[in-house]
């Protein structure tokens, strides 16, 4: 294959013609020295604006912040950087960017896509989950409310039959309810549309909120609950909701596969993690379960026909963790029972404090690898 | 006898059915609830009766929840009225800016059953009103 360096001029400028991207050299100072006709173009399109007219491209963009940002930043880091920049058109209508931006040895390289079109699907999609998660969810959960309310007593006293019936109801609203949010997240994953929400936490706060939902189910078992190293000072850098859906998924597993005992959760600092064990006493996974269980449909087969679920939480729990740099696995244990073991990255001095942390959009391709 | 004040509770809902549940287990647990369905009323009775605290649907008619959360953080007088935020949304970006803007807890509808929501919504407030009556009197 030929280097660029020896393709002639001729055949360079043809490919800056015909190729869809848009190509901006500048001068270290963001003086335009070469423009494409697709970033012509874009700036056509997106900011009305007529790009060779300008002579450097941050006075060109200057009243685009998110465009100008996202230059700015590449030239000031000095290294690839790349971002996606929200315009409002001259049209008033909105535009996406996708701006890549590369330093040379006289300068720098910018490459422009218009993504519009992708960031609007990416938007009707994840519309699409939230919208039929509230009509999917609601209705069960209304059901939920009011059989709860009849077994705490809050409409009278109930009959032995009442209560059998309710706590019938209650129990199948409850496992409808779980895996209507288990198929809305598959839906969210599958789509590719996830949001994080990354932040420094400690964990044991994350334990706790996520146990709220099983203090009835654990006293109803009679199982155990023990806390070990919730004092230890250990921030982690995570995003709460997903974390703790993990560990109620966890839990839940937990608690539902042990039938004496309990549950011990143990918090510990270890290198560059954060690490919390969820250990149980019940009736433990073999080997062959053990590769399957964090994949998807992993545990159908006979624990699916006992009514024991789709096998579909911890799959998610796996990708969740996925997209947070974490891991999520099981322990090796001789005794009876089981251990997972959940790490996230700790929190540390060189992770930018100072700098407003926004929520980051991570898009998958269709494959479920990330591509920003 | 001195009867002790019971917390009172404004829950902000637009559906029907989880404004009654919400109602009947607060209510059971010996709280006052004054309940409405959307947040503009919400507002006009934050100015006009004392509100121990206030559990918070995220979709609501005229002025949504986020608003409505804002709204009262800006004002000296509500700023400090605990919010519990409930709603059956996946949204984690509402429930992030939910949180940010000083939302005291976020307790999921659905997976977090009411009468737990109702438990802990009594805890906070009582928590509040011991706060409250230890603070010295101007």
């Amino acid at each position: 294959m030929k280097a660029a360096t020896e393709t002639s001029p001729a055949l360079l400028a043809t490919i800056l013609t015909h190729i869809q991207h848009g190509i901006i050299v500048t001068d270290h100072k963001g003086n335009i020295v070469l423009v494409n006709p697709a970033a012509e173009g874009l700036f056509k399109t997106c900011l009305g604006a007529q790009l060779n007219a300008q002579k450097n491209i941050l006075i060109a963009i200057h009243t685009h912040h998110s465009l100008y940002e996202a230059i700015a930043n590449g030239f000031k880091e000095k290294a690839h950087t790349e971002e996606i920049a929200k315009i409002d058109s001259s049209k008033g209508e909105e535009c996406h960017v996708h701006v890549v931006v590369e330093p040379l040895d006289e300068g720098y390289l910018l490459l422009l896509d218009n993504v519009t079109d992708n960031v609007f699907a990416e938007r009707a999609k994840s519309d699409f989950v939230s919208l039929t998660a509230h009509q999917l969810k609601t209705p069960v959960a209304e059901l939920k409310g009011y059989a709860e309310n009849m077994l705490s007593g809050a409409t009278g006293p109930l009959l032995d039959k009442q209560r059998y019936y309710l706590e019938q109801m209650k129990a199948v609203c409850d496992r409808n309810f779980h895996l209507i949010e288990n198929l809305l997240d598959i839906s969210q994953i599958e789509m590719g549309v996830i949001t994080l929400n990354l932040t420094p936490i400690a964990p044991h706060l994350l334990v706790e909120e996520a146990l709220v939902d099983f203090n009835q189910e654990l006293a109803r078992k009679g199982l155990t609950l023990e806390r070990t190293g919730f004092d230890k000072d250990v921030i982690i850098f995570a995003d709460p909701v997903k974390t703790i859906e993990v560990l109620k998924n966890v839990i839940n597993n937990a608690i539902k596969f042990t039938d004496e005992g309990g549950i011990n959760i143990i918090i510990e600092k270890r290198g560059n993690w954060g690490v919390i064990k969820v250990v149980d006493t019940g009736s433990g996974i073999n080997e062959m379960q053990r590769e399957k269980l964090f994949k998807r449909g992993g545990v159908f087969g006979t624990l699916f026909m006992s009514g024991h679920g789709a096998g579909l939480g911890l799959y998610i729990a796996k990708e969740f963790m996925t997209f947070q740099g974490g891991t999520i696995d099981t322990l090796p244990s001789t005794d009876k029972g089981t251990t997972i073991e959940i790490k996230l990255p700790k929190f540390t001095s060189r992770t930018p404090l100072g700098k407003k942390i926004k929520p980051i959009q991570v898009w998958l391709n269709p494959k479920g690898k990330k591509d920003s | 006898m001195v009867t002790a004040k019971k917390p009172v509770v404004l829950v902000v809902e637009d559906e029907m059915s989880f404004r009654q549940v919400y109602t009947d287990a607060l209510e059971h647990l010996g709280l006052e609830v004054i309940a409405t369905a959307d947040g503009e009323e919400a507002w006009s009775i934050l100015w006009s009766k004392k509100i121990d605290i206030v559990l918070l649907d995220l979709i609501l008619p005229k002025i949504d929840g986020l608003a409505l959360l804002q709204l009262m953080k800006a004002e000296d007088t509500t700023k400090n009225i605990p919010v519990v935020v409930s709603s059956v949304i996946g949204d984690d970006l509402a429930i992030h800016q939910a949180m940010k803007l000083g939302a005291h807890k976020y307790l999921p509808k659905g997976s977090t059953s009411v009468t737990e929501i109702a438990r802990i919504i009594q805890h906070i407030a009582k928590a509040e009103m011991s706060l409250d009556q230890s603070k010295p009197k101007k």
